[in-house]
């Protein structure tokens, strides 16, 4: 206990541990406050909503309303027309966008691709694109007119694979951005369902704790290594078990409180950030007389974040006990990088996979959280014990290192 | 002709140099200062992305821009943090272990 207690006072002063709560501070007023600011300014007007962009998830929706928003779903009729629209233009200005790292890049294919885009728009359609162009350009044509698809979905997501690859991978025609070429608009009764699942379901906080578990995983995820690692470099650079007792009982008591004590000190200020907007949430849910689940920010930390904090710091500790070099936070960064990249197609849609990082970029939506938790358990119980196996051969690395003194 | 006992001075005389001369070797080993660190850190780290960026030829979007710049910040920030943990000590004695040439 005392060695415990003795690293959560070490790592209070280290400089890292501070930009590490700094930064978590900065995301969290950037990122999740900027977001439920807008809605409690929107629930203080107590109205049901201005227009749907904008609208306040505290009231009960209007019936009889032009406009209730859209989602995406992948209607093959919808995605077939959007996106041979979308890639005719590109095709046009010999430009397309595209996201191969996550950011946005401009790319300008060869002479030789672009006459196998068009070869592939001609099969899509039957025409060729200055043919498709030129009735846009005719004076009584109209964008509405639908284009001419002349293949079955299956065949149209291979033509665009193939668009994909020409284009270098990342691009909208991929087939896993498919589904954000068709939108549907939502209906009256699907506003509804989703404002029972808001107050009842969620009773409101766990709603608004979803999304505030996204953000600040992404933050944990990325920054959260560079805590363990420096703290177990500092031990190597300073020798510090030089004179230790080579049992295993030994190395697994030292390995182990370090372990806790870096993911109490960790927790500790997602804890103390969750406590702002809980009391922000419950203080409007009560002026709408909605009941409130105060712990629904600390259960959604426990489960959402703890076993991805957990993974990260196992393999900070692996990596750097392993190697005794600091390869263990490129390592890391890079995987959650890929887990971001990787989860921005399921922003919203609830598929988790086995995803490290989870997103839900969303408040509320309980019906298709709710579809999700089955995905939710098998991800979160995965990185669970795979973090505990982490630290169970990186105590085995350790203590085999202590025996041979080279820590 | 040097007796023994001259002998063995000249000896220890040398000795007794060559100890001064390896003692004063860690004395030239210059550490510096936590802000000389992290100023020089930060800067060689904000050309270095700035030269990535202009040479990747990324244009960010202004949608992307402001997740994308807080990011990069935040990465810088712990980066800059981690290097002055691991480079420098927060206590004197323990710096001048570091610079007794213990690693």
């Amino acid at each position: 206990m005392i060695i415990f207690w003795r690293q959560c006072r070490r790592i209070l002063g280290s400089i890292t541990y501070l930009a590490f709560v700094g930064i978590l501070a900065v995301m969290y007023l950037t990122q999740f406050h900027a977001d439920l600011q807008d809605d409690l300014t929107m629930a203080e007007k107590k109205v049901a909503t201005d227009r749907y962009a904008n609208r306040n998830p505290f009231a009960k929706p209007l019936s009889g309303e032009d406009d209730y928003g859209w989602y995406y779903n992948e209607v093959p009729e919808i995605v077939m027309q959007s996106a041979t629209m979308s890639l005719l233009f590109e095709y046009d200005e010999g430009a397309y966008a595209a996201y191969p790292f996550g950011f946005y890049v401009t790319v300008r294919p060869g002479q030789t691709e672009q006459i196998q885009i068009a070869k592939i728009l001609e099969e899509i359609t039957g025409k060729k694109p200055q043919e498709l162009m030129a009735l846009f350009m005719a004076p009584q044509s109209s964008m509405e007119e639908p284009l001419p698809i002349q293949v079955t979905y299956a065949d149209y997501q291979t033509k665009l694979a193939e668009v994909d690859r020409l284009l270098g991978g990342g691009s909208n025609y991929a087939p896993k951005w498919l589904a954000h070429f068709s939108r549907v608009p939502y209906t009256y009764e699907d506003r509804l369902q989703e404002f029972e699942g808001f107050v009842e379901g969620d009773r409101v906080t766990g709603a608004y704790a979803r999304l505030f578990c996204d953000y600040l995983g992404i933050t944990l995820g990325l920054f959260g290594v560079f805590l363990p690692v420096s703290m177990l470099m500092a031990d190597k650079r300073r020798d510090r078990y030089k004179k230790m007792d080579s049992s295993f009982r030994k190395s697994a008591a030292v390995m182990i409180n370090k372990f806790l004590a870096v993911n109490l000190m960790m927790l500790i200020p997602l804890l103390i950030l969750a406590v702002v907007p809980t009391m922000q949430i419950s203080a409007m849910a009560k002026s709408y007389d909605y009941s409130v689940d105060y712990a629904a920010f600390f259960k959604y930390i426990l489960i959402w974040l703890l076993p991805l904090q957990l993974m990260v710091t196992a393999t900070g500790f692996f990596f750097t006990t392993v190697t005794g070099t600091w390869i263990g936070i490129p390592i890391q960064f890079a995987a959650s990088c890929y887990a971001v990249a990787t989860g921005a197609v399921h922003m919203t849609d609830g598929v988790f996979g086995m995803n490290l990082i989870l997103r839900f970029n969303v408040v509320g939506r309980r019906e298709i959280y709710e579809r999700a938790i089955p995905q939710l358990i098998v991800n979160r119980g995965f990185y669970l014990m795979l973090s505990m196996l982490l630290l169970l051969t990186t105590i085995y690395i350790f203590n085999r290192k202590i025996m041979c003194k080279r820590p | 002709m040097k007796n023994d006992r001259e002998f063995m001075d000249d000896i220890w005389e040398k000795i007794s140099k060559m100890e001064t001369m390896e003692e004063s070797k860690p004395a030239r080993i210059r550490v510096p200062s936590r802000r000389q660190a992290i100023v020089s850190t930060a800067v060689v780290l904000i050309v270095i992305t700035a030269f990535c960026l202009a040479i990747s030829g990324i244009r960010i979007p202004p949608i992307l821009a402001k997740n994308g710049v807080l990011y990069l910040l935040a990465f810088l920030v712990v980066v800059l943090a981690f290097y002055i943990d691991s480079r420098f000590q927060t206590k004197d004695s323990e710096r001048g272990f570091e610079a007794g040439g213990q690693i």
